[in-house]
């Protein structure tokens, strides 16, 4: 039974990512009653998708490599691991073999735990599940066995609607969120450790009563929040490391470069997500039908929190404190590119759970930060070899990546669990 | 007919439930030949990228006033009010749309 499997597993994987999964996405589609045309449309759509962020991770990781290359060689810097973002990281989850059964899994668990009534979450974000996706493929890497990796997936997804059904209360009432919960795969594992800082900071005198106001920053600031501002800025900051201030054009030409990267890399991953939308409105009528009787939460992306002044504060602010961390946090090796444009959701919790207080958000902005860097460093070369299995064109000798919303204790946990086997 | 109407949709990262909420924004209108061309961004960014638009439609929460009419977008995400935010959706365009500047 195991053999066939196996054969029928490398059977298919052999096939390549970017033929097996717009197929599978195609019968899924179908299977949860989507037209036709719709469901064709989907599985191309991800194919074409795949083929994109193929040229785009070749474009991000040519563009920065060399020059994260000379800045370790120069500076003795030791951050040789990529961050290229979650957007990357999440496409790169969803193209491997366990990301392809992912969806089914996920769903299963979540059927499973509505008719036992061990949940009220129903979840529909289907996108977010490539979080279940990246912890099954890291502990498929390290098992060497499909069923165990998408038993820990299963395990992600279960954590994720029990999270989300004690943390749903507070997220309605504070975000006036009727009928929502949060069971986003990343945001759910940060719960622990904001409870963990507010815990310690209440029992701190005077720091206790600390409650910044955010006004003026995003006003300030807020040009930062622009990819391409932002990419750009890195880009100087970066190539100054690399020591191409000798080469004025070489330094301004890869600033626009990274800025550029930065800029298009979400209008291709927007391509996947078109894709997942026809699956996910057919899943979600789909589940609707069959289990719409009862009172339940939609469970959401973690995105719609992310428009808090307090967060979109704490996004901004923490792009400099997180590079200055980088450097200065013990064993870490990763340097933060990708996703220091989405920083805001690594806190997008913190204000519902710390009633609004930006001080709060950067405090613990810091701890979930440093703990994600030391859990990505961890992981090491996984997300490389994960692109690789999944046939990305990944150069030789170019830098490991990794993407920091893949730094998840939840994971972590599962993948040393794993290693023991 | 009138002109073309701008509708920027935001969510938190301009990639996921944006790009949700303006497939099921751009089937709704085409299907009514309503004159609409869409556009998608982070709330962080949407500050940055509001000139030439004429409507908001945010999954997320838009913090900020910039005389825009601002649509809250959740309900194409839980389905619950979805078929009445596309009314409305629709009704404010086609009224923008047919203003004489």
């Amino acid at each position: 039974m195991v053999d066939v499997i196996t054969k029928v597993t490398s059977a298919l994987t052999s096939l390549g990512a970017s033929v097996l999964i717009p197929i599978f996405i195609f019968i899924m589609c179908m299977v949860f009653g989507a037209k036709f045309k719709k469901s064709l449309m989907a599985g191309l759509t991800f194919g074409a998708a795949y083929i994109g962020l193929n040229l785009i991770i070749g474009l991000l990781i040519s563009t920065v490599s060399p020059m994260v290359d000379i800045m370790v060689e120069n500076w003795g810097i030791k951050n040789d691991i990529l961050d290229v973002g979650w957007a990357v990281g999440s496409a790169i989850a969803y193209s491997t073999t366990c990301g392809a059964l992912i969806i089914l899994v996920s769903l299963g668990v979540n059927i499973l735990m509505l008719s036992t009534r061990l949940t009220k979450t129903l979840n529909v974000d289907i996108w977010n599940f490539w979080n279940h996706a990246f912890t099954a493929s890291v502990v498929y890497i390290i098992s060497g066995n499909l069923i165990i990796g998408l038993i820990a997936g299963g395990i992600h997804a279960a954590f994720c609607l029990v999270m989300a059904d004690r943390t749903a209360k507070r997220v309605q009432a504070f975000y006036n969120v009727p009928g929502v919960s949060i069971p986003h795969g990343w945001a759910v594992t940060s719960v622990p450790i904001i409870a963990g800082v507010n815990w310690l900071l209440d029992r701190i005198p005077g720091v206790k009563n600390i409650n910044w106001d955010e006004k003026h920053i995003q006003e300030k600031w807020g040009i930062f929040g622009s990819p391409l501002v932002l990419g750009t800025v890195l880009g100087l900051i970066l190539g100054c490391l690399a020591g191409y201030w000798s080469d004025i054009p070489l330094l301004l030409s890869s600033a626009i470069s990274i800025g550029a990267v930065m800029m298009i890399i979400p209008k291709f991953i927007a391509l996947f997500m078109e894709s997942l939308t026809v699956v996910s409105d057919a899943a979600k009528k789909f589940m609707k039908k069959h289990f719409g009787d009862r009172e339940f939460y939609v469970g959401l992306d973690s995105a719609i929190l992310i428009g808090h002044p307090t967060t979109v504060a704490a996004g901004i602010i923490l792009i400099p404190v997180v590079l200055v961390l980088a450097v200065i946090l013990p064993g870490n090796r990763v340097l933060p590119f990708g996703d220091l444009a989405s920083l805001a959701y690594f806190v997008a919790l913190v204000p519902c759970l710390s009633k609004g207080n930006l001080f709060r958000s950067l405090i613990c902005g810091i701890v979930i930060m440093s703990v994600v860097m030391l859990i990505c460093t961890s992981f090491g070369s996984s997300m490389t070899t994960m692109a690789v299995q999944a046939g990305y064109t990944i150069p030789d000798g170019a830098v490991n990546i990794t993407a920091l919303s893949a730094g998840n204790w939840l994971t972590w946990i599962l993948s040393k669990i794993a290693a023991i086997f | 007919m009138g002109r073309t109407v701008k509708l920027m949709v935001a969510c938190g990262s301009g990639i996921a439930t944006s790009t949700h909420a303006a497939s099921m924004v751009q089937e709704y209108m085409e299907e009514r030949h309503i004159p609409v061309s869409i556009m998608t961004c982070s709330v962080q960014d949407l500050a940055n990228r509001l000139s030439g638009c004429d409507v908001i439609l945010s999954t997320a929460q838009v913090s900020f006033e910039s005389g825009l009419p601002v649509f809250n977008g959740v309900p194409l995400l839980t389905g619950v009010g979805d078929d009445e935010l596309l009314k409305e959706l629709a009704d404010k365009i086609l009224e923008i749309s047919n203003t004489v500047v």
